[in-house]
């Protein structure tokens, strides 16, 4: 749905009714994808951006010898790749991880957003600047964090944007990355992922059933992890 | 894919796979096993001179398949005092 993008801009500063209305007309129309599908490819040139609407996705970078490294998770309310309206190639492709529906955002329409409300340009920039700052705590916690603590951390990243989102239930969220993909997305192999989520088990940290991640305790899931959700800046 | 079951004693502790990992064949799962040992090792060291990695592959009967090793051997040399 739209409204978890307005709900998460109104993070940076509030809305006015007009501006709201006028974000709900973004999207032009809504594709279906099915798991593991591509939503966007890498070297495209895009007129038009993508917004997740429900489901989960990732970015990522195919390597030499079919290596892939995802480089971040989008949720429900994620532009996938709002930076294609200035920047062109697209340095990425994008996937949908779980059946997603998306929002195709034309980008004439983000321009015609702007023409009419200068002030959601802030809102934009700061959406697009988030998106950066998460990329930056991802390679810090690549290069100098243990496997557990990557995918404490990560497990953190995620059950913050989904509970600020509003998806976080019973203490936990549909997390449909498989192993595999939890280990292109912390650099590690799988078999590295499935001990480190078993020690994430036993230390009763989570559990992880059914593409379902709950964390029984986060402040705990936190502090193992050395998380802290600043940079993710959804405080308000 | 079969799945196969990794265990791994860092000469500390042993942990047992119960949930396993799919992966191609036997050769892949070889691959597997020679890989973690670095990666394990890499979070444990430097604590200790004398520390062995093990991975014991087992398949799905619960035979074992495949056994890699890694040594680390570390010592001092004209020191004339123990490390300690």
């Amino acid at each position: 749905m739209i409204e978890f993008l307005i709900r998460k801009l109104e993070r940076f500063a509030p809305l006015t009714a007009e501006e709201r209305e006028s974000l709900k007309l973004l999207p032009s129309k809504v594709r279906n994808f099915e798991r593991g599908q591509t939503i966007a490819q890498q070297g495209a040139r895009p007129d038009e951006s993508a917004i997740l609407l429900e489901g989960c996705a990732f970015r990522y970078k195919l390597l030499k010898e079919g290596a892939r490294q995802i480089v971040s998770v989008q949720i429900p309310g994620d532009f996938v790749d709002l930076h294609c309206f200035v920047l062109r190639p697209l340095d990425h492709a994008v996937a949908a991880a779980s059946p997603a529906r998306v929002g195709r955002v034309p980008h004439e329409a983000i321009r015609q957003l702007l023409a009419k409300h200068p002030r959601l340009s802030e809102s934009l920039m700061w959406d697009i600047a988030v998106d950066g700052a998460i990329s930056r705590e991802w390679l810090a916690n690549q290069g100098r964090r243990s496997a557990y603590e990557q995918l404490a951390h990560l497990f953190c990243e995620l059950y913050f944007r989904m509970d600020w989102a509003g998806l976080v239930q019973e203490q936990g969220f549909e997390l449909p990355l498989t192993q595999i993909e939890l280990g292109d997305a912390c650099g590690l192999s799988s078999v590295h992922v499935n001990r480190s989520l078993q020690a994430l088990r036993q230390d009763g940290l989570i559990t992880f059933e059914n593409h379902r991640l709950t964390v029984p305790n986060i402040e705990a899931l936190v502090s193992q992890a050395d998380f802290d959700p600043a940079y993710l800046h959804l405080l308000g | 894919m079969p799945r196969f079951f990794f265990d791994i004693d860092d000469g500390e502790s042993r942990e047992t796979d119960g949930r396993g990992s799919e992966l191609l064949n036997a050769q892949a799962a070889r691959n597997a096993a020679i890989a973690i040992l670095p990666d394990v090792a890499r979070e444990e060291l430097p604590d200790g001179d004398r520390r062995t990695f093990m991975c014991k592959v087992r398949d799905e009967s619960d035979n074992v398949i495949f056994i890699a090793t890694l040594s680390l051997v570390a010592e001092w040399i004209n020191r004339g005092v123990s490390a300690k």
